[in-house]
């Protein structure tokens, strides 16, 4: 399994930087397979009274996928995850994960999945070693694998401070740090990168990478498009609770990309500058205009983000 | 079957967070200084117990005149040997409701008539004393009868601490008491312990159950829990057991410092156990029905008043004396009190059944509230 390095990782550049490409930008390359489908998600709705949440959603996702849940504010991702966790019963259709029926089954679902909600949820009081020995002891597991969790999302330092005492990033890594306790199959994670630094962003980030390696699912809701880009194998896109579109990101950069080349040039002696559309024909003809007759300075390709495509693929939602 | 293990895990997290949360420390912290105050009140020396003849003002006016003043003139001169006794006028006594009020610590002879006729008996008393124990009249007894008989022959007693003597009904004892105006001393020991061994129930039973609870509720700690391997079942019940253990230590030291002998009183145990039941099921609805802690904390006080209200106007108004008897805390009180003075058999204890339905009735409610909705 190969890491996306963040070197080589797609990033958004300047569009006016020498250095800029439009390359399709590296990312972890999806894994064609036949492995067992860990989550089942078949026409599902949720209703608050009259208010849908989620409107016959259907996803399947694999054991070992690094699965993404997208979507702008009140998009349902979050009623799916509580469905999936089995703290909402669905209004209709089915839910399987591990192979259990939800909410049926929901004693035996527990102890294989983990979760790790948007809001930390610790207790308070206790130092973040005896948060985890807590649960440890739940999930009746050694306790000297609370000292590698810890060390695997760099609390070790900090083990023996309160919980209060922590920030908002520390937190979350405890958070997911308990929740990895027990090698859960089936991982959830609301926003996991959400008030981390840059490295600590990292450290997770390799660790939703190792886990799904080993097998772990992955299902992760997020509104960082960079994260998506650089760790996801496959991503669903939800708007007003339904399914806009469900595929890898390079198969939706593929499929939604606007090619557009940003051209600066100086006419009559002021510099002016066009973005130019290279699937149009008229753009096209006005670029080799500009390039033909004006003092062409600089010629730029415009990269169309993961972020264009989500915006592009929710505003047509919308509208 | 709840795993041991499970609910060791969940008590000893219990624990922890009450060893480190102050404001819950503090509380157990003045039950036992108020237990220790109880205790240090008991061993100071004691003022002597007192005790007033009471005659009526119009000593003129009596039959038999000359041979009543003799009577009053003994009394007097003995009373001055003993200076714990005080001959008072009728008319001087204050008046609470037309009952007639003493000081504390404080027995009273009243002489209330003196027939004329030769007939029947020629002296009528009263005796008042404070607390519970006519014991304590001995002494002035002792004293007072052998004048009385040697003058009169033949004494009516026509009143003896008439609301205290009578077999205690407990949920009505208080009010009795204060109504009656005739007992100084209206706070006794057994009183005391039993005020103190409800607080610690509320204390530990209801108030930290809302408070835990609530606060695992807010912050979505119980959610983290209810989604690890351990069921609703084992969390519930690790709640109770936890509350309940936490109760009985506390009343165990109140009762061995305030009144050892009832350690071994299996109603007054029996009691306890279904007053902390009710509580922590009143606790557990309680933070099942709240969203965050403020609210609880509005909804306790609530039920609090409520149940203060009830109880008040049920002393005025017979259709909330039928409201009261629906709460368990109006057997719980009486049950501790009288199980404190002596041990009831089970059998015989009448308020313990309709208490134990009550508790019941809480502890389903809290049962269904809490695995529907508490836990999200």
């Amino acid at each position: 399994m190969r890491f996306p390095s963040p070197t080589r990782n797609h990033r958004r550049e300047n569009p006016l930087s020498a250095t800029s490409s439009i390359s399709n930008p590296v990312v972890p390359v999806p894994r064609t397979d036949e492995r067992a489908e860990s989550i089942v998600i078949d026409r599902l709705t949720v209703k608050y009274g009259s208010f849908t949440a989620v409107e016959s959603l259907s996803l399947n996702v694999r054991a070992g996928e690094l699965f993404g849940f997208l979507g702008p504010n009140g998009a349902g991702k979050s009623t799916t995850i509580r469905v999936l966790i089995g703290t909402q019963k669905p209004t209709s259709g089915r839910v399987e994960v591990a192979g259990f029926s939800l909410p049926k089954d929901f004693a035996r679902v527990k102890p294989l999945f983990g979760y790790v909600p948007d809001a930390e949820n610790h207790v308070e009081e206790f130092t973040g070693r005896e948060n985890l020995v807590l649960f440890a002891k739940l999930y009746g597991i050694p306790l000297s694998e609370v000292d590698k969790a810890l060390g695997r999302l760099e609390l070790s330092e900090a083990a023996d401070l309160p919980v209060r005492t922590y920030s908002r990033g520390m937190r979350k890594k405890l958070l997911i740090a308990r929740e990895i306790l027990h090698r859960p199959s089936i991982l959830y994670l609301d926003e996991p990168t959400a008030n981390l630094d840059r490295h600590s962003t990292d450290v997770v980030r390799k660790l939703l990478r190792e886990l799904a390696a080993n097998g772990t699912t992955v299902f992760l809701t997020t509104h960082d498009m960079e994260e998506v880009e650089q760790i996801c194998d496959r991503v669903a896109i939800l708007c007003r609770g339904k399914l806009v579109e469900c595929d890898t990101p390079v198969n939706f950069m593929t499929r939604h990309a606007e090619r557009n080349v940003l051209v600066q040039f100086e006419r009559e002696g002021v510099m002016q500058r066009e973005s130019l559309d290279l699937d149009d024909d008229e753009s096209r003809e006005r670029l080799a205009t500009i390039i033909r007759t004006e003092a062409c300075v600089r010629l730029h390709s415009q990269e169309f983000q993961f972020e264009d495509v989500f915006l592009k693929l929710t505003g047509q939602a919308y509208s | 079957m709840p795993r041991l293990n499970m609910l060791m895990t969940l008590m000893q997290r219990e624990a922890m967070r009450l060893i480190k949360n102050p404001s819950a420390l503090m509380l157990l912290g003045l039950m036992v200084t108020f237990s220790i105050l109880l205790v240090l009140s008991r061993s100071e020396k004691k003022p002597p117990i007192g005790c007033w003849i009471v005659y009526p003002d119009a000593f003129d006016s009596f039959p038999q005149g000359e041979f009543k003043s003799d009577f009053l003139k003994t009394l007097s001169q003995q009373a001055k040997q003993n200076r714990s006794i005080r001959m008072v006028p009728m008319g001087q006594v204050p008046k609470l409701r037309e009952q007639r009020v003493y000081p504390p610590l404080t027995c009273a002879i009243e002489l209330l008539e003196l027939p004329g006729s030769s007939e029947g008996a020629k002296l009528s008393i009263a005796y008042r004393h404070p607390g519970t124990k006519s014991e304590v009249l001995e002494p002035f007894l002792r004293w007072f009868w052998p004048i009385a008989v040697d003058h009169f022959g033949q004494i009516a007693v026509q009143e003896k601490a008439p609301a205290i003597s009578r077999p205690l009904s407990a949920a009505t004892l208080v009010m009795e008491k204060l109504q009656s105006g005739s007992v100084g001393d209206l706070m006794n020991e057994d009183l005391a312990a039993a005020i103190q061994l409800l607080i610690i129930q509320f204390v530990a039973c209801c108030q930290l159950m809302v408070s835990f609870t609530s606060q695992d509720r807010e912050r979505g700690t119980l959610t983290a829990l209810a989604l690890s391997p351990i069921t609703m079942t084992e969390l519930m019940q690790a709640k109770l057991l936890f509350h309940l253990g936490l109760a009985g230590v506390g009343s165990a030291c109140v009762i061995a410092v305030l009144k050892p002998v009832a350690l071994a009183n299996a109603s007054l145990w029996v009691t306890l156990l279904l007053t902390g039941m009710g509580l922590c099921s009143v606790g557990l609805v309680i933070a099942s029905l709240s969203k965050s802690q403020s609210s609880a904390s509005l909804l306790a006080l609530c039920y609090m008043l409520i149940g203060a209200v009830v109880f008040y106007l049920a002393t005025r108004f017979s259709a909330f004396a039928t409201l009261k008897s629906f709460s368990f805390e109006h057997y719980s009180f009486g049950m501790i009190y009288v199980s404190l003075q002596r041990s009831i058999p089970l059998a015989s204890a009448v308020d313990l059944r309709p208490m134990l339905a009550l508790v019941a009735v809480w502890l389903t409610a809290a049962n269904i509230l809490f695995r529907t909705r508490g836990w999200k």
